[in-house]
């Protein structure tokens, strides 16, 4: 009997380690490409965050010595406090835009214009950011832009947005949303129309108003989609760097530089790779971080069906 | 005498007959292989603009294959940046194109060969180069007394001007004598409605350092041994700047100003710049309404300038391939390349005299005015370090023309920083 229960077992072990095979064989191209574009490269900072290396020079070992100029770099400071109000703010404006622009295109929109709308809103996202910014720079020049041409005509004063340390950082934030704030409205509009039907309806049978479905039945049931947003938005903007390079050059001073443009800064032009990789450690360890705090709070807050 | 004037004969005829790669081979030992050119890859058609300007030297040296190799940025030290890249990754140059900004740097690291032992070799073969060249030039590509590179184009900051600007305001074209108290006045009455009297550009080349050399000052002395960012005269042309944009008001604020659209588009009278703005302006060819003039003395009548070169690698495998092609950078068919036409001219001006006075090069009415300046030009300061030294430099200059830092306070932070990296490259 055990006898026989083998030679049963015999085909289904062939069987599974085949799959397991072509399951792996599939898998490679992506794990390859990983590991060669992403692992590796982050080992390789790490190691070259251990040298004194100017790229034209034979690198030396330092040791920690670089990790040990972060704590006495003076500018790392206002730039990470910088990058930080950027996330926040940036996070803060596309999720709420992004959710109440999805919401008015879920409503009852007209079908053309809510295609218009939607490919108005995408649009941006498309344009590469380069381009975009060098057009933004028109727009928000202080003397001759389009935008304080107009504030001007309606009494206000001309508003520094690119040359001033109060408004620098907030243009970039402005930039940002205007270009990103599409691709939130689609992952919520898309996250909307997975909500079931039943679920909205039985509420409106049980008579919930239209405040009491968003915040009881919409909401709740969308909120992996809020998820998957805030960790995409989240990571995209610690890594903010060709908006802030393009519109403002980080200035006036550091006013509106970021950890990625203090990165490069340091690696490219500056030629101190050691140190800019030991910046990126630091970067990709607090961005590491905040993602695994926000996987462990969503257990609290995002309600799967 | 008979001698030399028989020698100049003969390159007379080897140039007229474009042989004379192949005169100097008998000269030199043979040269074969390959000569890795790497180029700073700024647009499309770059790339083919090197391939037509070799064209005849691949022809004359058979045996010489030239790999060309783009590295692409938005400025010299951007490009630089790149060919370092390279070089840490591991690639094998034998020549660069590269201007002042980046020939102290690769000669500190010793990456590129001083070539005065080839050109007193060929001294002979290169006299007529050397006759038609300003001395001023030599010294953008000498190293500590080193000559590291032939120069083969350059830009020396002139102040650009719409005539008809002028001519509506009253006021004449302005003096090659003009001074800062002129251009001052100049920049006033040409402010009006909608249209600034001059651009002040958060730059170095281009923005600060001409105002500085003006005034007699530098960021640097003249070896490159300590910084002089705080000296009076850097903060009185720096005062001079953040007056312009924040007292007088002749100038925008400099965040996101783009000169050339502004110029064009009829919003702005002046600004500073080389040769290089044609280029965009003949695009346009009803747009005819431009004139330069040298740069504004203050307390002297000095300019900038920066000129590019091919120096050699100091690990290039084909020295004698590498100074056949450097020396064919030197002919003056060569050069004449970048006089381009009147109609279609090249944003560079060439090293060569013959070459940079001659009429075709009248798409800028008073285009004299590029050569005749260098008599009054410096080499923009560019220390070992030099892209450092940029950034650190127009974080303050940012700071300064936005009003948030005082001109004392923000050079007495520069100066420190600026004789850091000096430290740092001893």
């Amino acid at each position: 009997m055990s006898h026989g229960g083998e030679e049963r077992r015999e085909p289904m072990r062939s069987l599974a380690r085949r799959e397991a095979f072509w399951g792996y064989l599939f898998l490679l191209p992506t794990a390859a490409g990983f590991l060669i574009f992403v692992v590796g490269p982050m080992l390789g900072a790490l190691g070259v965050s251990l040298l004194k290396w100017d790229l034209l020079s034979p690198p030396r070992f330092a040791g920690a010595a670089n990790y040990g100029a972060l704590l006495q770099d003076g500018r790392l400071g206002i730039i990470l406090s910088n990058t930080v109000l950027f996330v926040i703010a940036d996070v803060l404006f596309n999720m709420l835009l992004g959710l109440f622009l999805a919401l008015l295109l879920r409503g009852k929109v007209a079908r053309g214009i809510g295609y218009l709308a939607r490919l108005a809103f995408f649009f941006p996202v498309i344009v590469s950011v380069s381009s975009a910014a060098a057009i933004w720079i028109f727009f928000l020049q202080k003397d001759l832009g389009i935008l304080n041409y107009y504030l001007h005509l309606i009494g206000l004063p001309r508003i520094p947005w690119l040359g001033s340390s109060q408004w620098s950082l907030r243009s970039v934030v402005l930039f940002d949303v205007w270009k990103n704030v599409g691709f939130y409205a689609m992952v919520f509009l898309a996250g909307l129309h997975n909500i079931p039907v039943q679920l909205t309806e039985a509420a409106v049978v049980d008579g919930a108003n239209e405040r009491q479905l968003l915040r009881h039945v919409t909401l709740p049931l969308l909120t992996p989609s809020i998820f998957f947003a805030i960790v995409i938005a989240l990571i995209n903007g610690f890594q903010v760097f060709a908006q802030a390079q393009i519109l403002t050059r980080g200035g006036p001073g550091d006013s509106s530089r970021t950890m990625v443009m203090y990165i490069y800064e340091q690696g490219f032009r500056y030629f101190q790779m050691g140190y800019a990789s030991s910046v990126a450690v630091m970067l990709f360890v607090v961005v590491a971080g905040l993602t695994l705090l926000q996987f462990r709070a969503s257990e609290r807050w995002v309600f799967y069906q | 005498m008979l001698r030399r004037s028989g020698l100049l004969l003969a390159i007379a005829a080897c140039v007229l007959f474009g042989v004379l790669p192949a005169a100097s081979a008998a000269a030199a030992p043979d040269a074969k292989g390959t000569v890795t050119f790497v180029f700073w890859d700024y647009g499309p058609d770059v790339q083919k603009g090197w391939e037509t300007t070799l064209q005849n030297f691949k022809t004359a040296n058979p045996g010489i294959t030239v790999d060309l190799v783009g590295a692409q940025g938005n400025s010299w030290g951007e490009y630089l940046d790149k060919v370092a890249t390279m070089i840490a990754g591991g690639k094998k140059l034998d020549t660069i194109w590269v201007a002042t900004e980046g020939i102290r740097q690769l000669a500190t690291k010793g990456l590129i060969r001083p070539i005065d032992d080839l050109v007193a070799r060929d001294k002979a073969e290169l006299q007529d180069y050397f006759d038609d060249v300003a001395p001023s030039l030599i010294a953008g590509t000498t190293v500590d007394g080193k000559l590291y590179g032939f120069p083969y184009s350059w830009n020396n900051m002139v102040v650009w001007y719409r005539p008809s600007f002028l001519k509506a305001a009253g006021l004449p074209a302005p003096s090659p004598h003009w001074t800062r108290a002129d251009f001052l006045r100049y920049a006033q009455k040409l402010t009006k409605d909608n249209v600034y009297g001059y651009a002040v550009e958060n730059a170095y080349f281009v923005g600060t350092i001409p105002w500085i050399y003006a005034n007699g000052g530098s960021l640097f002395d003249e070896h490159f041994t300590r910084a002089t960012a705080d000296t009076p005269e850097v903060a009185d042309a720096m005062q001079f700047l953040v007056d312009l944009v924040r007292k007088y008001k002749v100038a925008p604020d400099p965040a996101g100003v783009s000169t050339f659209n502004l110029f064009q588009a009829g919003q702005l009278a002046m600004f500073g710049a080389g040769r290089w703005p044609i280029l965009t302006f003949s695009k346009d060819p009803s747009f005819k309404d431009f004139d330069v003039q040298v740069w504004p003395g203050a307390k002297i009548q000095l300019t900038e300038y920066g000129v590019d070169n091919f120096p050699m690698f100091t690990s290039s495998r084909n020295v004698e391939g590498t100074w056949k092609l450097m020396k064919y950078m030197t002919r003056k068919d060569v050069q004449g390349q970048l006089v381009g036409t009147t109609d279609k001219p090249v944003g560079n001006v060439p090293a060569r005299r013959s070459l940079a006075t001659s009429p075709d090069m009248a798409s800028i009415p008073n285009y004299k005015v590029f050569y005749a300046s260098l008599q009054n030009a410096k080499p923009v300061p560019a220390p070992p370090g030099f892209n450092k030294v940029e950034s650190i430099w127009l974080r303050y200059v940012s700071q300064m023309t936005s009003g948030e830092m005082s001109v004392p306070d923000a050079l007495k932070k520069a100066q420190a920083e600026l004789t850091q990296v000096l430290a740092e490259n001893r």
